[in-house]
């Protein structure tokens, strides 16, 4: 019983990264229908601006998280202008964003590299303290991310819902064309909407180089799967849905290991059931849990 | 239209030309064959991690290839050889410690820059991805530092892929004879291993050893590398009341890794045993001091330092590479690096049949021994027919049949904190 209720707490926190992660994305895409394959390097991007407060400015976490938030925030506006609205104004629809965002991915990732070197970094924390809570360990870190992920996705969910911006995103993730008629502002809640996005994948960023303790350029890529699939899972456009997404995909890696599960699947196995799982949902309800049904 | 006539004279002198031109060479390869300087560019390649994994080796062995070839240009250069061989290291790659990006790597470097000889890379899967996706096929030589998995032994390469660091095979015994020291023959042991060939063939090599001397498993465990959170599979590692542990990775990973262990609070570096790369200081101050004080492992050893050409390398790389950290591992890519130029050289071309037909007569005996101390005096013994012995700067080669070397070193290692010390040291002989 402890062994299930430890996988349960190691899945949430590893959920807890994916629902971040998932939900930048899906920001993006519901309102923006860009597929942005550079998403995980906007992860990556926030850990590193976290690490120069951290390591070169000898600021604390909390300062490190407050600017890598800003700082993703403000370079996911600046690609926006640079990048992203030109590209529409060209015309370039969904295929043409994507490969444009693949060449994005692999232009930041080769500048993190350059700039931050390719060795493992970490945080100036404690990476190897844990409490013990009944049978169960968990660290600081861990539980910081649970708590945080948490409450930023349910700050976001209700930005989205109970405010009039929120209203005018989900105005343009229906059709940005009808919006504009409304009386909507597309280009300042596109802005509006990376702004959020940026936040949300430079705190995702930071807490994912807390919880694995050490980290290098490759950070963002190598969660870029999972988020996706956890984006697909939960459904896109709803950051509920990023969240029981993540969470849901989190959980079930980590517990079917549990011995209790036929024995326990080897741990290597665990993308494997993950993406199973994703399968299984596009099966039943390709929409995803927390999506909504539309005809394409 | 050209006349008859016209075409008759121009069709006499061609032919004259032709024959006068046939006489004089035949004349001067007659006049050659007795001093048979050979021509040739050995051109090499490199795929090494500049980044991932094993990006704390990576451009440090990078560093000792270049060196390498310096070492030889310089003395073809005083031995007045330069106009007709030479060496260059036409290209440096980054593999990123993954397998695509080698194969992209290898592409390039067979198909644009054709090279002969390929020195790289340093990890097992990456090695034998690149050999079989692009090497094998194209028929070019592959001489892999550092790549230890026994499955490269029997790869169907062409007689193409030779490497210069002992194969696992050795290394799993080293192990086991290493626990027996550390834990006590009949011990039970939980093993740990990075989910990749050099990973997985280790554990499985250790295993048998280890059980076969009367020793028991408790769990085994295996971890993918990308994974986003490794402490479920650290818990799984410290279950049950193991004696010890061995783990098998590399030094990115175990920075995720181990930190994972320390916090179930039931581990402890000071049971534990791992391998080469983790002995490298740099690697594990990059891992931090609570998952790697008191940790010991088993790497192969070199020469010991009183072999003239281990210390004089030695000094060599620090004083001309001084940019790069000095691993310890520099010499076995150096080592590649000349035993590919005396090959070429024996074979008299630089092509790759003439190299791997003749690295395995270079590298062993019978021959006069030659270190590159007096390269300039093997490379006039090999011009003049005579049987060379090299012995390298990191082991004395010797290779077998099947492009492994023959012999090995291992050594017990400790990381106290500060430095890596040597506990014990023990030889192996496939012969």
């Amino acid at each position: 019983m402890t062994e299930l209720l430890q996988l349960i707490v190691n899945g949430l926190v590893t959920g807890s990264i994916y629902a971040l992660g998932a939900a930048s994305i899906s920001l993006v895409y519901g309102a923006l229908r860009i597929v942005n394959f550079a998403q995980g390097d906007y992860v990556t991007f926030g850990a590193y601006a976290a690490l120069l407060v951290n390591l070169h400015w000898r600021g604390g976490m909390v300062s490190a998280t407050l600017f890598a938030v800003a700082a993703t925030a403000a370079l996911a506006v600046a690609l926006e202008f640079v990048l992203w609205r030109p590209m529409r104004r060209r015309g370039a629809k969904t295929m043409g964003l994507f490969i444009t965002s693949i060449g994005l991915a692999f232009i930041m990732r080769a500048s993190i590299l350059f700039i931050g070197g390719n060795g493992e970094r970490s945080f100036r924390v404690d990476v190897f303290q844990s409490y013990a809570v009944g049978g169960i360990r968990v660290s600081e870190p861990q539980l910081i991310a649970i708590c945080v992920s948490l409450a930023a996705i349910l700050a976001v969910a209700l930005v989205l819902s109970k405010t009039s911006f929120g209203r005018a995103v989900r105005a343009i993730s229906d059709s940005p064309d009808l919006a504009s008629v409304a009386g909507v502002d597309v280009d300042r809640t596109v802005v509006a909407v990376w702004i959020l996005a940026g936040m949300l994948a430079g705190l995702c960023g930071v807490l994912a180089g807390l919880v694995q303790s050490s980290f290098d350029p490759n950070l963002g890529f190598t969660l870029l799967l999972p988020l996706f699939a956890a984006v697909v899972v939960g459904g896109v456009g709803s950051p509920y849905g990023a969240l029981i997404g993540g969470l849901s995909l989190g959980i079930v890696q980590e517990v079917c290991t549990w011995s209790g599960f036929f024995g326990g699947v080897n741990p290597v196995w665990k993308p494997a059931i993950a993406f199973s799982v994703l399968i299984a949902v596009l099966l039943v309800r390709p929409q995803g849990l927390l999506g909504r049904a539309r005809t394409l | 239209m050209t006349s008859r006539p016209r075409l008759l004279g121009l069709g006499a002198i061609a032919l004259t030309i032709a024959i006068a031109a046939t006489a004089a060479a035949a004349s001067t390869r007659s006049s050659s064959t007795r001093a048979a300087t050979p021509s040739f560019q050995l051109r090499i390649g490199t795929i090494m991690p500049f980044t991932g994994d094993l990006s704390a080796v990576g451009p440090s062995l990078n560093a000792a290839v270049q060196l390498g070839v310096d070492t030889i240009n310089q003395t073809l250069t005083r031995l007045g050889l330069s106009n007709s061989i030479s060496v260059d290291l036409v290209d440096s790659q980054d593999d990123q410690t993954q397998t695509q990006p080698a194969i992209e790597a290898a592409t390039k470097e067979v198909k644009v820059d054709k090279v002969d000889v390929i020195v790289g890379t340093l990890s097992s899967t990456s090695t034998i991805a690149m050999a079989q996706g692009v090497t094998i096929p194209n028929d070019v030589v592959v001489i892999s530092p550092t790549a230890s998995a026994p499955q490269i032994t029997n790869l169907k390469d062409n007689n193409t892929v030779w490497r210069v660091l002992p194969s696992d095979t050795f290394q799993g015994r080293a192990l086991a004879a290493a626990g027996a020291t550390v834990f006590g023959r009949h011990a039970t042991v939980n093993v740990g291993a990075r989910n990749d060939d050099f990973g997985t063939a280790l554990q499985a090599l250790f295993i048998k050893t280890w059980k076969a001397r009367g020793g028991k498993i408790g769990a085994s465990v295996n971890w993918d590398p990308n994974g986003t959170t490794f402490d479920t599979e650290a818990q799984k590692l410290v279950s049950g009341n193991p004696a010890g542990w061995v783990i098998i990775d590399y030094p990115q990973t175990f920075a995720k890794m181990g930190p994972a262990l320390v916090r179930t609070g039931k581990w402890s570096p000071s049971k534990t045993l791992m391998t080469d790369v983790m002995s490298v200081p740099a690697s594990l101050k990059q891992v931090g001091r609570q998952a790697t004080v008191g940790l010991r492992g088993t790497a192969p050893a070199s020469l010991a330092p009183t072999y003239p050409q281990v210390s004089a390398f030695a000094k060599l790389f620090k004083k001309k590479e001084s940019k790069f950290p000095a691993t310890g591992y520099e010499g076995l890519s150096f080592d590649a690096t000349i035993l590919s130029f005396l090959a070429a050289l024996q074979g008299h071309s630089a092509s790759p049949n003439a190299i791997k037909a003749n690295l395995r007569s270079i590298s062993g005996p019978p021959g006069i021994k030659v270190t590159y101390l007096n390269l300039a005096q093997a490379i006039k013994d090999i011009l003049a027919g005579k049987q060379i012995d090299y012995q390298g700067v990191f082991g004395p080669v010797d290779y077998d049949s099947h492009g492994d070397v023959g012999s090995a070193i291992f050594k017990i290692w400790k990381y106290d904190g500060k430095t890596v010390s040597t506990i014990k040291e023990f030889t192996y002989s496939s012969q």
